[in-house]
């Protein structure tokens, strides 16, 4: 028993669980214990985001739709594009990537503009990514709710791929919410980082395959390709919306890896500028 | 009993645990573009409990910290070192109206709140009325956030955080936003929480609220908890660090805090504060205009802990005040201040003054003390309990117990040793701001104005707190040199001689000091620079000089056989100079009451005049001056001096402020000796004894001074100058009686006051020799009866030296009684007295003086007892002489008969002037 008290003894494991387990496990059981707060807060901000517009709840909609016309457009008619059916081939990457690119924007600045509430409330600083992240999660099953049953009409196996959609989603959530966390404590370290996302995020969209497939990355560069996250999850996303195919147990294993290693990038960012971001707050 | 156990656990639990907290931001100050990030301690070592149930306000200036603090104590922030444990739920009010998500009503955004805070859904739920309710913004409660005023935010705002239920709430000075009837209401919410027993902390600028409010306070500056306490300890030193920020430092060691505010220095002991607004301030007259330490630009440094310097710029004047301040010990403060200017500066005059809180009842100085009288609205301002014209080098209060019962300590103000150019002062203050002051002053004196210096120094001394035995300390500081011979004491100290006895001090005001008068200027020796020196066991000399006066005054001053204190005058002079007077002074303590000299003895008045009363109306040419007092503590001095040519002495009643019986012993000296060739002068040498073993004292040297002639029922008394007569045991004369005056530059040198005399009495002649010690005059007096009711009466004026006399005059002063005048060509009746005391003299007839000419009075009112007539004759003519019938003023109510010569007579050494008299009592026979 007196042992036990012994750090020696636990050795390089002990040290690892008081300086860096114990911590982790005591933050996400506080934010599991404001999941409450994080649901009801998201849904006021969606509700809140929605309030002052005449469009409402259509914008979660009509965004995407036209995105999906514009890109037809230009795909079919200027440049012509040999993808049989491309307005819904785009769409099922499309829909995807503005959910991912407006959360990352979102989350981004969810410190910065929301410090009032850092100042006033004890509420632990990573759940304001969070709050943002459920909150365009919610816009994202809007918008579901129209653009699913347009995949369903054209290719009506895919609801059996159904469940694997939601891993698939819950595994992109996780991706973004450990990329919003790491984007929006450094913006507030170095606000560059918020300015200049919104060119990233446009390059970004440009070498993921959203609206051409992945076969047609020269061979050269597909290796690159590979390395970029969201070529796995937006593949995945069309091959369960479009194709109606189960994808590859590779790009699973990727998208898992992708979301655990956004999730430790993000917590190993936050944990070591928390302290510095809320001083400069 | 069992309810207030558990209440007082609660309290006695602490909410809040705050250990050491250091707090740094990084900051990016930019320096010619340059981004330096530069580290910013907003939280140094700050360390306090708040027990369950407390109020605790925190006060500070902008930027003190206490955001931070807040911010720090709600978790927000993580302290670079330190501990924060908190017990139970917090609630903030912070930032009050921010936060809201605009585009929600308010109702949603009240939940939203609420969740923020940590409330559950059902709790949510059943506060929401009541938040509504304490908001009242009635159907606005619906509408999105965003048209809400900044009133109804904040309304918002505190109404969802003070409805949090919170065991702990903090709330940010947010309660100055609102209109005024939501601020009362908000203050009153806070109270209730605070009798629910909440702890409430409390960040306000507000001091009236915190100390209505608070149990204790937190005052920060410069992110350091400089003090906590109750708010009435803790207010004051706030109000003192208000100011402009750069003029404000503190200092303090042990129970000693002092606090420098932009010209204005504040003591505070054992967190109590000394000097009310606005403490220890300078002021200087500087071209014809009063400047004070308050009207500078002010920017103190502290390059120690326990010192300021701090320099103030007068910029209109082209001035600077330089202050330095250091904490020497934990009780004494030394203080120096300075004028600096870039040409040479004329200060007219200034002063420090110290204001001291009203609660002070007892004053000192060096060697008087007193009481202060209540401050009221129609009590003179401003008054002084201290004479004037002299150089204290300490005054001070001592320890009282002000109305709570808390000690207030005794505070000494002392000046470094500044050869006199500075005099203390103790006054009460107007009621406006009821104060006692201590002061130092210094006067406009030609040698100081005119510096060419361009520093001055206007104060050099210090100031100490809370002395245990004052009595011992100013022993120490006060006296160069103390010596004492068996009961008896003497302390000297710069121009000055305390005597005491058994532990009693029997001088008081000025002590023994002298006046030089030379080049028409008085030299105080209390303002002389002195060097003095402990010669034996009982035995001091000391040499004082003034600037620019070129005689060295020297003193020395010796005790013996325990009684005796024998005190040598003399003046040495550097070059030619001409001295007018040189007085010894000696103020001895109202106790005494009576006054004995070989010229008069009496009794002093208890009532003080606003100016010095003379007691004898005479000077007192030789042998002693005895004071006695009605208590035996006090013992009967008795001052002793040789007589050299124009040395007396006077018995004087002093002025209401000093409130001293006084004795002067002064040297005249002739107009023709006035100058002073370089070389040493003997002024006096003054024996005075004290209690001497022979309990009466040496006897007074009664004969030689009067002498009495009787024949039939006729009587001739002479006394000191002066002579009665006496028919039938009444007395004819009046008041002076037989005198002689002689005018002389203006003045007028009466045979009573101003002659020293000596009498040869046979059987029947009087002789007496009268000699003037202003004057180079002697006098001759001879009375004789030439018949039974015949006077003789021959008056010799005699000169020994060169002088001009304009008037000489031979008296008889008679009653009033008589009513008629009878000259040698006419008689008549004698008018009403005229005019007021000192007026001129109302002559009634004037006749040339012819031989045998004579001047009379006449009794003619019946019922009266009838006196006999007088008549005054000379027996030869004289041509510039005249034979006149006055009629005094108000004051001696009496006729005068009267000899007197109205041309200018230039005497000459041995040149004599001789009158014969006949003076006739009744009917020629």
């Amino acid at each position: 028993m007196s042992n036990r008290t012994n750090p020696n003894r636990g050795g390089y494991f002990y040290r690892i669980r008081t300086a860096l387990v114990r911590p982790l496990t005591e933050r996400i059981t506080n934010i599991i214990r404001c999941r409450r707060l994080i649901i009801q807060t998201g849904i006021c901000r969606f509700r809140a985001k929605h309030a002052g517009l005449k469009l409402g709840i259509w914008i979660a909609v009509l965004n995407p739709l036209l995105v999906m016309l514009a890109i037809s457009f230009v795909f079919t008619h200027i440049i012509q594009l040999d993808i049989d059916n491309f307005p819904l081939f785009a769409l099922s990457g499309i829909f995807p990537w503005l959910f991912f690119s407006n959360c990352l924007l979102e989350a981004a600045f969810s410190i910065t503009s929301q410090q009032v509430l850092l100042h006033k409330f004890k509420v632990p600083a990573e759940a304001l990514p969070l709050i943002v992240i459920f909150a365009e999660f919610l816009s994202f099953l809007v918008g579901c709710c129209i653009i699913y049953p347009i995949f369903l009409v054209f290719n009506p196996q895919i609801i059996v791929l159904l469940p694997v959609l939601l891993l698939v989603l819950a595994a992109f959530i996780i991706f973004l919410f450990g990329l919003g966390l790491a984007l929006a404590t450094l913006n507030v370290i170095s606000p560059d980082i918020g300015q200049s996302l919104g060119i990233f995020i446009m390059f970004w969209f440009w070498v993921t395959p959203v609206f051409y497939s992945l076969d047609m990355i020269p061979v050269k560069f597909f290796w690159l390709s590979q390395l970029n996250p969201m070529t796995h999850f937006i593949t995945c996303f069309r091959s369960l919306l479009f194709y109606a195919q189960l994808p590859a147990g590779e790009v699973f294993l990727a998208i898992a890896g992708c979301a655990a290693g956004s999730l430790v990038c993000g917590a190993y960012v936050f944990s070591k500028w928390e302290t510095s971001m809320l001083k400069r707050i | 009993m069992g309810n207030k156990y558990v209440e007082e656990n609660l309290n006695g639990m602490d909410s809040i645990q705050a250990n050491d907290l250091w707090l740094m931001y990084k900051i990016p100050f930019s320096n010619n573009g340059k981004i330096s990030w530069d580290n910013f301690w907003a939280l140094k070592g700050i360390s306090f409990n708040v027990r369950s149930g407390e109020a605790m306000g925190i006060i500070g200036e902008n930027g003190a910290g206490k955001t931070t603090l807040l911010r720090a104590l709600l978790g927000l922030l993580k302290c670079d070192r330190g501990s924060i444990k908190t017990t139970g739920r917090v609630s903030a009010l912070l930032e009050a109206g921010a936060g809201f998500e605009p585009e929600l009503s308010g109702q949603d955004n009240i939940r939203r709140h609420a969740r923020f805070f940590g409330l559950a859904e059902e709790a949510i739920e059943a506060a929401y009325p009541k938040i509504a309710e304490f908001a009242e913004l009635g159907r606005f409660i619906q509408a999105p956030v965003k048209c809400y005023s900044q009133g109804m935010l904040v309304r918002l705002a505190f109404s969802i955080a003070v409805h949090m239920q919170p065991d702990i709430l903090l709330i940010d000075d947010s309660l100055t936003v609102g209109d005024e009837y939501f601020q009362a209401k908000c203050v009153k919410k806070i109270f209730q929480l605070k009798e629910e027993g909440k702890t409430i902390i409390l960040v306000s600028h507000n001091t009236s609220l915190l100390v209505r409010l608070c149990d204790r306070l937190l005052l920060l500056k410069d992110g350091r908890l400089l003090r906590q306490g109750s708010a009435e300890s803790v207010v004051p030193l706030y109000i003192q660090l208000e100011g402009e920020k750069a003029g404000t430092a503190l200092i303090r060691d042990g129970a000693l805090e002092l606090v420098f505010n932009n010209g204005r220095v504040f003591l505070n002991w054992q967190g109590r504060l000394l000097t009310p607004e606005p403490g220890v301030y300078t002021a200087i007259k500087f071209r014809d205009k009063w400047l004070s330490g308050l009207q500078a630009s002010w920017e103190a440094v502290k390059p120690a802990e326990n010192r300021i310097i701090a320099r103030g710029i007068f910029y209109e004047a082209g001035l600077e005040q330089i202050w330095t301040i250091e904490l020497a010990t934990q009780q004494e403060v030394l203080v120096s201040v300075d004028i600096k200017s870039r040409q040479a500066v004329e200060i007219e005059e200034s002063f420090v003054n110290m204001l001291l809180r009203a609660d002070y009842q007892e004053w000192f100085s060096l060697a008087e003390q007193g009481e202060f009288s209540p401050i009221t609205s129609n009590s003179s301002n401003w008054r002084p309990y201290l004479g004037e014209g002299e150089a204290r080098r300490c005054v001070g209060v001592r320890e009282v117990r002000d109305a709570q019962g808390q000690c207030l300590p005794a505070v000494i103000f002392e000046q470094e040793n500044s050869s006199g150019k500075r005099t203390a002062q103790i006054l009460n203050s107007d009621y406006l701001c009821p104060a006692r002051v201590l002061q130092y002053k210094t006067f406009c004196r030609s040698n100081y104005a005119k510096t060419a210096a361009t520093q001055v120094n206007l104060f050099q001394g210090k100031i100490v707190v809370g002395v245990p035995d004052i009595g011992q300390y100013l022993d120490n500081i006060e006296y160069n040199y103390i010596l004492q011979s068996g009961d008896l004491k003497l302390k000297w100290r710069a121009g000055q001689v305390i005597l005491s006895r058994q532990g009693k001090v029997l001088t008081k005001a000025n002590h023994a000091s002298t006046l030089l008068r030379a080049g028409n200027q008085q030299h105080f020796s209390t303002i002389a620079e002195w060097v003095s020196k402990k010669q034996s066991e009982n035995k001091i000399v000391a040499a004082g000089t003034w600037p620019g006066v070129p005689l060295v005054e020297h003193w020395e001053m010796e005790l013996k056989d325990g009684c005796f204190f024998i005190w040598k005058i003399w003046v040495e002079v550097t070059a030619e100079v001409s001295i007018q007077e040189v007085y010894a002074r000696f103020s001895f303590c109202e106790q005494y009451k009576s006054y004995r000299t070989s010229y008069g003895a009496g009794k002093f008045p208890d009532e003080f005049m606003e100016y010095e009363v003379d007691m004898l109306q005479k000077c007192v040419p030789d042998g002693s001056v005895i004071l006695s007092a009605d208590t035996e503590q006090m013992p009967e001095v008795c001052m002793q001096f040789p007589r050299p040519p124009n040395i007396f002495a006077k018995v004087l009643n002093s002025d209401m402020s000093d409130r001293a019986r006084i004795v002067y012993v002064e040297n005249i000296i002739p107009e023709d000796k006035m100058r002073f060739t370089p070389g040493k002068y003997e002024c006096f040498e003054i024996h005075t004894a004290i209690a001497p073993p022979e309990a009466n004292g040496p006897v007074l040297a009664a004969a030689g001074n009067t002498a009495k002639l009787k024949k039939d029922g006729l009587e001739i008394v002479f006394e000191k100058g002066q002579g009665h007569i006496f028919w039938q045991g009444t007395q004819l004369t009046k008041r002076l009686g037989l005198y002689t005056s002689i005018r002389s530059g203006e003045r007028w040198f009466d045979s009573h006051s101003q002659a020293v005399w000596e009498v040869k009495n046979s059987d029947n002649t009087i002789e007496a020799s009268g000699k003037w010690v202003h004057l180079p005059l002697v006098q001759t007096w001879r009375l004789a009866f030439a018949q039974e009711n015949m006077l003789e009466f021959a008056v010799t004026l005699e000169a020994h030296g060169i002088i001009d006399t304009d008037r000489l005059q031979t008296n008889i002063m008679v009653s009033e009684l008589y009513d008629k005048w009878v000259g040698s060509q006419a008689q008549g009746v004698f008018p009403d007295f005229k005019g007021e005391a000192d007026d001129d003299w109302d002559v009634v007839r004037s006749e040339p003086c012819g031989a045998g000419q004579i001047a009379g009075v006449e009794m003619a009112a019946a019922g009266q007892r009838q006196l006999p007539s007088i008549t005054f004759y000379p027996d030869a003519a004289a041509q510039d002489w005249a034979m006149a019938i006055v009629n005094s003023d108000l004051h001696h109510r009496s006729r005068l008969l009267q000899h007197v010569n109205k041309g200018v007579i230039k005497f000459v050494p041995q040149q004599i002037v001789k009158c014969n008299f006949k003076i006739l009592i009744g009917k020629r026979k």
